[in-house]
């Protein structure tokens, strides 16, 4: 049984991973799922780590994240669903919103990376993502998605590459987030 | 063309990277239900609170509690699928008044941490309990239950049980040193017997995941005729170059189960059906490919399972039949051209319209076999003429993942785009003057405040308004 103190101190705990971190895994949460389980995976991220505060590490987002990253799992195999390339654009567009009152050209830019984005393989997005928006080191965002620093090497270099040709083909991009991915390679 | 590892590519993307919450909203609702759960339980949130997540698309999620591995609550599949139908059934209550609304069904999914109850010596038997449990009204007694699939592995069971107009997939299982079941249901589709040639696909569930680390099953099950020899399952996985050519191809061929009626099944481990060699650093459901094949008089027969849709290759097979049955009874006996007909991930769409009559019928439905209907829309088109340049919205209907609008554009218009009040940007989908745009929506009312914008042959932006003013 836990005294006052410790539940105190728990607590300031919880509040400062939440204050650090609550909005890097709800916008992660918002790339992967639909803004209400988006919502679910962030309070149900918070409270495993309520759960395991002795076992959160620091730093800590790596270890949210890939809490995180088993609820969607969850999720998504409990709905069956699979997504299409619009699906994906509207997530990305969800989880990075135009700031109010921003230039016309970060808005085109920020169309035309959406776009390049949502063209990618979810698992390139998610490479590019951990370490460009998420700050995330190789070797974290590794871990994050689930696999070696090597392979996550491979994946971002890949990734990288897909994203530049595909913002350089930036005026096909809207004609090709229309098809599936199965389509789109079918008719290649 | 900026080089592979261009650091200009990461700077531009870090200034997209949200440095506040994209979703304050949802941010403090999260926060407070963070709050109320620790509130509760401040040593620990483990045994005796509500662990369930709210329900999502019909399904709740369970957290797994590593610190209870005492049974919990079963929580009852049909309760939740009642509840989505019923907030379904209301929504298109609202559609129905001005265009008439011709059937609605739903699915309903649940995972719960129910390890002991399904274990590996009566599987079938903890599922069918499982389905009665959840059945409105409280158990049923006098149902008899069809194993149509049954599979146990070192930690993993499954089972696949048909009765009483339903279809139940039970999974069992371990995860993150937990366990917890997962149930399944589909409304029964009436399955049509095959030709003695033909095999016939009646449900799938699962993906094939190359590299997946936990446990999932893929299942497939169906029909075949009594000519019919040695049904397999062929699973390819293909690489492609960036620039779309195919790289490499591998795979496998597995057996399925057949009964002694005609029944087969197949449940494979959905993490181990394919070799992983150096596939596994990139790879994707959606580059996996599954076949039936079967033999006959010692002629190969194949089946793409995704034929469904492949109505250019396979315009005909049992699969485009069956999904197109599924929808069917919401036009049967009209005459109508079928003017939208496309998958969208996990959805499909048909559109059918009787211009003579000036009468449409829309349906949102499961992309794989049952095929399954989640929501249908039709009624009366308005009269007149439409400009070449214009749009016009005719029908909303159906909530979360069966949303849709339905709508004519004039002979220029070659795209058409929906604009839901919460953000969500939606492409129809076009066909002979008429489109479709379905939605997996967050809100009850997608359309509500949605605004179209259209485009012309000429890639002009023809106009832009209100869906419904």
């Amino acid at each position: 049984m836990s005294t006052p103190e410790d539940d105190d101190d728990r607590r300031s705990r919880l509040t400062a991973l939440w204050d650090a971190h609550a909005v890097r895994v709800q916008a992660y949460a918002l790339r992967h799922t639909d803004p209400d389980s988006a919502q679910d995976v962030l309070s149900e991220t918070f409270l495993a780590a309520w759960r395991r505060l002795d076992a959160v590490p620091e730093p800590a987002l790596p270890w949210l994240l890939v809490t995180a990253r088993h609820l969607v799992r969850n999720m998504h195999r409990a709905a069956g669903r699979r997504r299409s390339l619009t699906d994906e654009l509207t997530r990305l567009e969800a989880s990075a919103p135009l700031p109010d009152g921003a230039p016309e050209a970060l808005a085109t830019e920020r169309d035309t990376l959406l776009r390049g984005l949502a063209r990618l393989t979810a698992r390139e997005r998610e490479a590019v993502l951990l370490v460009a928006w998420d700050g995330l080191a190789p070797a974290a965002a590794a871990d994050v998605a689930g696999c070696t620093t090597a392979a996550f090497h491979v994946r971002l270099h890949r990734a990288r590459r897909r994203l530049a040709d595909a913002t350089d083909d930036a005026g096909g991009a809207g004609v090709a987030v229309t098809r599936s991915r199965t389509q789109e390679r079918r008719s290649a | 063309m900026n080089a592979p590892d261009d650091p200009t590519l990461d700077e531009r993307l870090a200034r997209l990277a949200p440095s506040v919450s994209p979703d304050p909203d949802r941010l403090a609702a999260a926060r407070a239900a963070l709050d109320a759960a620790t509130a509760l339980h401040p040593d620990d949130a483990g045994a005796g609170h509500d662990r369930r997540s709210s329900v999502e698309g019909g399904a709740h999620v369970i957290d797994l509690d590593p610190h209870d591995d005492g049974h919990v609550e079963v929580v009852t599949p049909l309760d939740a699928a009642s509840r989505a139908r019923d907030r379904r059934r209301r929504r298109v209550t609202l559609a129905a008044a001005s265009v008439g609304v011709l059937g609605v069904v739903g699915t309903a999914l649940v995972l719960s941490p129910v390890g002991p109850n399904l274990t590996p010596a009566t599987p079938e038997r903890a599922c069918a309990a499982l389905m009665e449990a959840g059945m409105p009204g409280g158990p049923a007694t006098d149902l008899t239950w069809r194993t149509l699939a049954s599979e146990s592995r070192a930690d993993a069971h499954l089972a696949l049980v048909q009765g009483g107009g339903l279809t139940g997939l039970c999974e069992g299982g371990r995860l993150d040193g937990h366990d917890f079941t997962r149930t399944t249901t589909w409304p029964a589709v009436p399955d049509e017997a095959p030709e003695p040639d033909e095999v016939r696909p009646s449900g799938v569930s699962g993906e094939i995941v190359p590299d997946a680390t936990e446990p999932g099953w893929y299942v497939v099950w169906g029909l075949s005729g009594g000519d019919v020899r040695d049904v397999r399952l062929q699973i390819e996985r293909h690489e492609y170059d960036t620039d779309g050519s195919l790289r490499h191809t591998a795979g496998t061929v597995v057996e399925v189960d057949r009964a002694g009626d005609g029944r087969w099944s197949a449940a494979l481990d959905a993490g181990e059906v394919l070799p992983d060699a150096e596939l596994a650093d990139d790879t994707l459901p959606d580059d996996v490919e599954v076949t039936l094949l079967w033999q006959v008089d010692g002629q190969e027969h194949s089946l793409p399972m995704d034929a469904g849709w492949q109505t250019d290759d396979h315009p005909s097979n049992v699969l485009v039949q069956a999904r197109r049955t599924a929808c069917e009874p919401n036009w049967r006996g009209r005459d109508h051209d079928l003017v939208v007909e496309e998958r969208r991930g996990d959805r499909g769409v048909m559109l059918v319209v009787d211009e003579y009559s000036a009468w449409f019928a829309a349906c949102v439905q499961n992309a794989r076999p049952p095929y399954e209907p989640f929501s249908t829309v039709g009624g009366d088109l308005p009269r007149g003429p439409l400009a070449p340049d214009d749009v016009r919205a005719v029908a909303g209907g159906g909530s979360g993942p069966a949303s849709m609008l339905v709508g004519r554009a004039g002979d220029d218009v070659s795209r058409v785009e929906a604009r839901t009040a919460d953000g969500a940007r939606v492409d129809a989908i076009m066909g002979d003057g008429y489109w479709v745009a379905t939605h997996d929506a967050a809100s009850d009312d997608p359309w509500d405040d949605a605004t179209l914008t259209w485009f012309l042959d000429d890639g002009s932006k023809g106009g832009s308004e209100r869906v419904f003013e």
